[in-house]
């Protein structure tokens, strides 16, 4: 479904990737891993046409994508979900969930989809008219999902989803991607919890110092000595 | 006069300079709220509205249109046209300098406020522009207070668009996407909001609603010149920081606070020192609350 080939981009005045090949099959969760500036990030804004490529290419079924804005990109139904959250605090649950659904114009399918992402987020509902800047970080998380889901995405791509926080949304935050894929939505995942992330992968790419170091299958890569060592720590 | 009656006739003019002030600061705000950028150009924009107001209500006049025809449609002439020039300076002078810092782009801004004052006083002449018809004079009394139609159409109009600025912003999908963008413009994209649109969408309301400014203030005062940008444009942007800058309702309520404010000073101190009352007040306002009347503190961007 998307493909990545040579590709290369700069972050400021680095050259953060080194000539990425990556595939992602349709309907399938692909993870990348790597350490803290290994380009993860990058490569997730490089797909949503925020980084601009030095050389290389990026198609989704076939057809290029890269230098479209970013715009376009999400009207081909490819979906960010950033690190960090990046929910607009100074609007309400209910209109950052609309502007998710900012380049649809099918009011009937937006108030579908809106009372479909409130079943999976049940914790959203109550707080519709709530100002999302006083959500809790988890909250902040789930409205993020919630939002990018309102774009009726076909390729999700989720930048750090379980980062800083509790055990128990890591848990709810995992089970929401599976259930997101159940629904056909295909997964590029970047997460520091390489563990749970492998678990539910059906592919999985390492990355380190701007290139992918490794290639495999989750659970081969979750026996890999090297993985093991540097992001598994001693479990 | 008694002091009672003096009282509420400063009231009065100083509610008509506030809202003139107010539909000014709301395009520093909005270009602020946005881009982060304090587009010194703007005052020159607010008069170049003034004189393609006077111009077009001239050619109205002119072509045998009634006053009350003719004014409204020169209202909106100035607010197209005027639109269409803060459109061009965002691509001109401003996009291309969108990822060089904050400093490039302020230079810019007041390279363009030369620009647009020697093009006017090449294009116009140094002279006063009048404007064709005469409508200050009338207007009535109420008890001691006397208020011209002019100003009652000033406050209106000022009303009008301050409430539909707010539905647009509230309410609208472009308004709701605007909002956006000045607060994540990288989330925003992500969203699919064209960024680059909204910005430009931002420079031609926020000309407009100036352009709409500089006409009404031609039909107060009777004339305009090249250099009114300058005076109008610093006061408007002091209006923005009072109320927050880069907060809409803030830029209404500062507008009004100034005007009111410098027009009390001209009542009871004396002419001269409205000026000074106006800055001393900008001064204290960014020691005791810097973020503004209504503005609050935001936290830094993660």
């Amino acid at each position: 479904m998307l493909e990545l080939s040579g590709v290369r981009a700069n972050y400021g005045a680095i050259e953060a990737l080194k000539g990425v090949d990556l595939e992602v099959k349709k309907g399938a969760i692909v993870t990348l891993i790597g350490s803290n500036g290994a380009g993860k990030s990058t490569a997730l804004m490089a797909v949503s046409g925020l980084r601009p490529l030095s050389s290389g290419r990026i198609t989704l079924e076939g057809e290029p994508i890269d230098g479209l804005p970013p715009e376009a990109i999400v009207a081909r139904g490819v979906v960010q979900v950033p690190e960090g959250r990046r929910i607009f605090t100074r609007m309400s649950v209910r209109e950052n969930l609309l502007m998710g659904a900012f380049l649809r114009r099918d009011r009937d399918g937006i108030a579908r989809d809106l009372a479909r992402v409130l079943d999976l987020f049940p914790l959203l509902r109550d707080r519709l008219k709530q100002n999302a800047g006083t959500l809790s970080g988890g909250e902040q998380q789930m409205l993020a999902i919630a939002r990018a889901l309102m774009g009726r995405p076909r390729l999700l791509l989720l930048d750090e989803p379980s980062l800083g926080l509790a055990p128990s949304m890591v848990k709810a935050i995992f089970d929401i991607i599976a259930e997101i894929r159940t629904e056909g939505v295909t997964l590029l995942l970047v997460e520091q919890n390489v563990n749970r992330a492998l678990r539910i992968a059906d592919d999985g790419y390492v990355l380190a110092t701007g290139a992918v170091v490794l290639h495999d299958t989750p659970s081969r890569l979750l026996q890999n000595e090297d993985v093991k060592r540097a992001y598994l720590g001693d479990e | 006069m008694i002091p009672g009656g003096q009282f509420f006739q400063q009231i009065v003019n100083g509610l008509t300079v506030g809202a003139v002030y107010a539909l000014i600061a709301l395009g520093y705000t909005m270009v602020y709220g946005i881009i982060e950028l304090i587009n010194f150009a703007h005052g020159e924009i607010y008069m170049i509205g003034a004189y393609v107001g006077t111009i077009a209500a001239a050619l109205l006049l002119g072509a045998g249109l009634p006053a009350t025809a003719a004014i409204p449609l020169a209202i909106v002439a100035a607010a197209a046209i005027t639109g269409l020039y803060g459109l061009s300076a965002e691509r001109i002078a401003y996009r291309p300098l969108r990822k060089a810092g904050r400093l490039a782009p302020l230079i810019s801004a007041l390279g363009l406020s030369i620009f647009l004052q020697q093009y006017v006083l090449l294009a116009q002449g140094a002279r006063d522009k009048v404007f064709p018809e005469e409508i200050t004079s009338s207007g009535f009394t109420l008890g001691p207070v006397r208020v011209a139609f002019v100003q009652v159409l000033i406050l209106a109009v000022a009303a009008l668009l301050m409430v539909a600025l707010q539905a647009f912003v509230r309410r609208t999908r472009m308004g709701r996407a605007m909002r956006c963008a000045a607060q994540d413009p990288v989330m925003a994209s992500l969203v699919g909001v064209p960024v680059d649109r909204v910005i430009a969408l931002t420079f031609i309301i926020g000309s407009a609603l100036a352009a709409v400014a500089g006409v009404l203030v031609v039909m107060y005062y009777g004339k305009v010149n090249y250099l009114a940008g300058y005076t109008a444009g610093l006061k408007a942007f002091t209006a923005a920081v009072l109320g927050g800058i880069g907060n809409i309702p803030g830029a209404m309520v500062g507008g009004l606070f100034l005007g009111v404010v410098e027009s009390l000073a001209a009542g009871y101190i004396g002419g001269e020192y409205k000026d000074v009352v106006a800055f001393v007040m900008l001064v204290v306002v960014l020691i005791v609350r810097p973020q503004g009347l209504l503005g609050v503190r935001v936290p830094d961007k993660i």
